[in-house]
């Protein structure tokens, strides 16, 4: 099963040359035969990368140890679950499992536009090729996860090899959030190579209209939630299974997934402008291009372990194949755009700095800004390298320095922007359409000052929070009596019709209502608690208002693992509101690490976060407690996220100039081109 | 063994499936220009996008975003490129010769790339793209083409 | 073919139905004057609105830019190994440093009211008293490979206020590939 899974992603490669050779030389020949040939060969390299697939996870589950990466990432014990999660376990088998959701997108790209952009596909397939390409020659030659196990004699020859069992799961993957992490994660970072391969044709066909940015645009909303869901999860995990009270470090690996993340939230808003107004053609190019870019960063980041990251998947001896092929593309991509410029030409000037267009590109700049800071401070440690020839690492204060102003000027424009008219807004609209949020946050900002809180970031958070919230709930409050006497439709269904029949615009506002649960969430950070002791049975330890009472001790076995509990009972104003069991679990196969089982106590107001850090001899145990207030906004934000990017994701029906707005008798009489 | 039967099969069936597109009897040229974005694309592209302005223009009036004399400014340039895309799609239309000669251009390469002959005569199809007609369209929804 | 001689490429930009003739009409579009309410000409009335942007702009990434500096001193920290750290000539005080090294196994001593270990590289060692809070993360153990970010005490120890720790390759456990066990 091993050399036929070797043999599929061999064969696959040679596939994606052929469809990359064919593509070229079809539209070089103009013969739509060979364009089809080399469609068909695009599905049939799908096809064999998702044998290659299949292979890897039949010999998972048959726990054919003889393959390196089955040895490596599983084991006999392995629950059947874990046993299909192994597959992205270890760096082999992850390249696997990226090249075939590169390839899924590819061949889902190609058949979408089987009928469409008929001149634009073939340089579509090429550039997808390329990638594909590109990615399967690192899986066949450098990771290959069906190489197999052999012991290495002195002359040189070899035999293969055989263990009894596997290293086993990494017991930090043992976990669901972190088995969904990785492939969520990757689909949001391929996903971008669609978009990328839209504007790379566009450029060579110099079909530089609204086309491209119309077909790519819902690919990019998709891999931008993809993108978020991932980040979320993986900010879930290491905030239930790391067991340091938080959820997100400013590590380099953390910060290589947001910075893609970033520039396509910039993008997605910036497209905006480009649709309506012809304008920014150039710097939405230059997005999709350094989104993409980024996206494979963010894997030769992850990857070759060039910038120490509590992460250390898999260091690889991949770095050098990813800088070349990044500098590859990089310079292509400038030269084309560089000799397009003719055609990417602003039709329209920023008319006025109070326009929803001006609000736009602040938010781009300020995007990008936060982008660059990022890799700046992740870099660092490289270029400084460079440079001094010493590392310098800068830690978490440099990031919340830049990052927490930069996230407070982007709430502010989420709120800002919307009340803005684009090309202009005059002064005395803007006045009415400030008033009301602006009465409602500068209450809040009474509120909070009244409680007592004088941290300048929550204060400014929680006015700005308060000033979006009632901007959108403005925009629907009004959108909906709109609907209600226009069509005489009740409430409810005026104002689900309103964010049906305007699925971007409301379908947005719901994503920007997710940003607010979600920076409600970050600013709880300000105010975390920690207390740590040693607690024998019947002693107590108390954080905040809650008093922790040790109950009792137990140690036992689960699976594939033992564990060490505590139980603790959770007393809130002295009285009891339940039982907390934080655990340790030393996982049996493998490397017998140890992992932590956080208990949790969560809450909207605030989680209680328990942690065992330690057992001593006579049977007291160490707990750690954390209270970490409104922790529980960021997941719910992360849900309404979900649920908004999915509104604006359905396509609306036809084409929206069928339905005329009232332009009745001006279609000929009302010309008058002098204006 | 039972390897190689099975990379064979693969080998085979891709094959046969790749390179089947080759030896179709009708495998004649295209022209590449005539397929791509064509005026009418650009023309019913920036329609849409006018038109989507103006409804949401309308949208932000009525909701009090903006005052009486910002709207019948923006309104009023909306409806000028409007007009003069209307206008200028009407000129298009006029020059039928122009347009018949397009479609039956279209029609014939279609049906030598795609041996698709039967499905352009098929009226509830585009005779273009071959995505499903909606009745009393002038154009595609999906590539503009008049219908 | 006859048709084809007729036909004007559409794709063309310089054809009568092309772009530029598009863009001739839609770039006819008014700018707008501002009419505000006082009338009167003030210094930003002048100003094009892109170079009010151009100016917020910068406004906006110099305050960034002086934050991130802050931020970069405050957390600025040198990263070197273990014997890098011995070796080293320039005074240490004042200076925060990240240093890696392996965990002497048996070294680890949780007994004393602070945590002490003694981290290696390249046969030096140096003692590492564990001054932080935070916990010491689950794959901090004998041999791992650490990285503990601190400062130089006076006693010649090192305290550290952070630790990471990591696995040799967390991921993946230490089968070679075509070798033996």
């Amino acid at each position: 099963m091993a050399s036929f899974g070797n043999f599929c992603i061999l064969f696959a490669l040679c596939l994606s040359g052929y469809a990359l050779l064919a593509a070229l030389i079809g539209v070089s020949q103009r013969r739509q035969t060979i364009v089809r040939s080399a469609e068909h060969a695009v599905y049939a390299a799908t096809g064999a990368i998702t044998l290659a697939l299949f292979s890897l996870l039949y010999l998972l589950l048959t726990d054919d140890f003889s393959v390196s990466h089955v040895a490596n990432s599983s084991s006999r014990e392995l629950p059947v679950f874990f046993k299909i999660a192994a597959i992205w376990g270890a760096h082999d088998g992850s390249m696997l499992l990226w090249v075939f959701f590169t390839s899924l997108f590819c061949a889902l790209v190609v058949w979408l536009n089987r009928f469409r952009h008929r001149d634009m596909m073939p340089y579509v397939i090429a550039v997808l090729m390329i990638d594909l390409g590109f990615f399967l020659c690192l899986n066949v030659f450098i990771s290959n996860p069906f190489t197999q196990l052999a012991q290495v004699f002195p002359d040189g020859s070899y035999q293969s090899f055989l263990p009894t069992d596997g290293r086993g799961l990494n017991p930090l993957l043992q976990h669901w959030a972190m088995v969904i992490h990785p492939p969520v994660l990757y689909l949001g970072f391929i996903g971008f190579l669609v978009p990328f391969a839209f504007a790379i044709a566009a450029l060579i066909t110099r079909q530089l209209g609204d086309t491209w940015i119309r077909t790519t645009r819902r690919w990019t909303l998709l891999t931008w939630l993809f993108l978020g869901i991932g980040l979320i999860l993986g900010g879930k995990w290491a905030y239930v299974v790391l067991g340091w009270g938080g959820y997100w470090a400013w590590d380099p690996v953390e910060n290589s997934s947001l910075m893609p993340w970033l520039v396509s939230t910039a993008f997605l808003h910036s497209v905006i402008v480009q649709e309506r107004r012809g304008m920014l053609k150039i710097w939405n190019m230059l997005l999709v291009i350094i989104t993409y870019l980024l996206g494979i960063f963010g894997t030769f980041i992850t990857r070759s372990g060039i910038v120490s990251s509590v992460h250390a998947f898999a260091a690889s001896n991949l770095g050098q194949f990813f800088i070349i092929y990044m500098s590859a593309v990089l310079g292509v991509s400038l030269i084309l755009v560089a000799s397009r410029l003719q055609y990417l030409k602003s039709e329209r000037r920023l008319d006025s700095i109070l326009s929803r267009e001006s609000a736009f590109l602040f938010n781009n700049l300020i995007l990008v800004v936060a982008c660059f800071a990022i890799l700046w401070g992740t870099m660092f440690p490289v270029l400084s390298e460079w440079i001094r020839d010493t590392q310098i690492t800068v830690g978490p204060p440099f990031f919340n320095n830049i990052n927490v102003p930069i996230g407070l000027l982007l709430l502010l424009l989420t709120g800002v922007g919307p009340l803005f008219a684009w090309r202009k807004t005059s002064l005395e609209s803007l006045r009415k359409a400030f008033l009301l949020p602006s009465i409602f946050a500068v209450a809040t900002c009474a509120a909070v000052l009244a409680a007592g809180v004088r941290n300048f970031s929550f204060v400014v958070c929680m006015t700005l929070c308060t000033f979006v919230l009632v901007t959108i709930v403005e925009e629907f409050y009004k959108g909906t009596r709109i609907r209600m006497s226009s069509r005489g439709e009740n409430p409810l269904l005026a104002a689900v019709n309103l964010t049906l029949k305007n699925r971007r615009r409301y379908g947005g506002y719901i994503v920007h209502l997710s940003i607010i649960f979600m920076f409600v969430g970050f600013a709880g950070n300000v105010f975390n608690q920690e207390a740590s002791g040693r607690l024998a049975k019947g002693a107590e330890l108390t954080i905040k208002d809650y008093s922790l009472k040790m109950v009792d001790y137990r140690e036992g076995a689960g699976s594939n693992y033992q564990y060490r509990r505590a139980v603790l009972d959770v007393y809130k104003d002295g009285k009891r509101i339940r039982t907390l069991e934080p655990e340790q679990r030393m996982f049996t196969a493998g490397q017998q690490q140890t992992t932590t089982e956080v208990a949790l106590h969560s809450t909207p107001k605030e989680d209680l976060y328990l942690v065992l850090a330690g057992v001593s001899r006579d049977g007291s145990v160490d707990i750690k407690a954390f209270v970490n207030p409104l922790v529980f906004w960021i997941w719910f934000g992360a849900a309404v996220m979900f649920f908004g990017a999915l509104i604006a994701l359905i396509p609306e029906k036809g084409r929206i100039g069928s339905t005329q707005p009232e332009l009745a008798g001006r279609q000929t009489a009302g010309v008058n081109p002098g204006v | 063994m039972a390897v190689w039967v099975a990379c064979t099969v693969v080998v085979l069936v891709s094959g046969i499936y790749v390179l089947r597109p080759l030896f179709r009897q009708s495998a004649g040229n295209f022209d590449v220009d005539l397929l791509s974005e064509t005026e009418l694309d650009r023309l019913l592209d920036r329609k849409s996008v006018v038109y989507r302005n103006l409804k949401d223009l309308q949208l932000e009036f009525r909701m009090g975003r903006l005052s009486e004399d910002d709207f019948r400014q923006l309104d009023e340039g909306y409806k000028n490129e409007a007009a003069l895309i209307l206008q200028r799609l009407d000129q298009l239309d006029a020059s039928e010769h122009l347009d018949e000669m397009i479609e039956k251009d279209i029609r014939a390469k279609k049906a030598k790339l795609f041996g698709t002959a039967t499905r352009t005569a098929d009226s509830s199809r585009c005779p273009s793209c071959g995505a499903p007609r909606i009745e009393g369209k002038k154009f595609c929804g999906d590539c503009g083409q008049r219908l | 073919m006859q048709a084809n001689n007729n036909l004007a490429p559409p794709s063309d930009f310089n054809s009568p139905f092309g772009k530029a003739a598009l863009d001739g009409i839609l770039l006819k579009e008014p700018r707008f004057r501002f009419r505000h309410k006082e009338g009167r000409d003030s210094l930003m009335n002048n100003v094009s609105a892109k170079a009010k942007f151009v100016l917020g702009g910068v406004v906006i990434v110099a305050a960034l830019g002086w934050l991130g500096f802050v931020g970069f001193e405050e957390s600025k920290a040198y990263y070197i190994t273990v014997d890098e750290y011995a070796a080293l000539t320039e005074p240490r005080e004042g200076r925060v440093f990240k240093l890696a090294g392996d965990v002497v196994a048996g070294s680890i001593d949780r007994s004393k009211p602070q945590m002490e270990f003694i981290i290696a590289s390249n046969n030096k060692e140096i003692l590492v008293r564990y001054v932080g809070k935070d916990i010491i993360p689950d794959t901090f153990r004998d041999g791992s490979t650490a990285l503990v970010e601190g400062s130089a005490a006076p006693d010649g120890t090192f305290h550290a206020r952070h630790i990471e720790a990591k696995c040799a390759s967390k991921y993946e456990a230490e089968y070679d590939k075509r070798t033996t066990s």
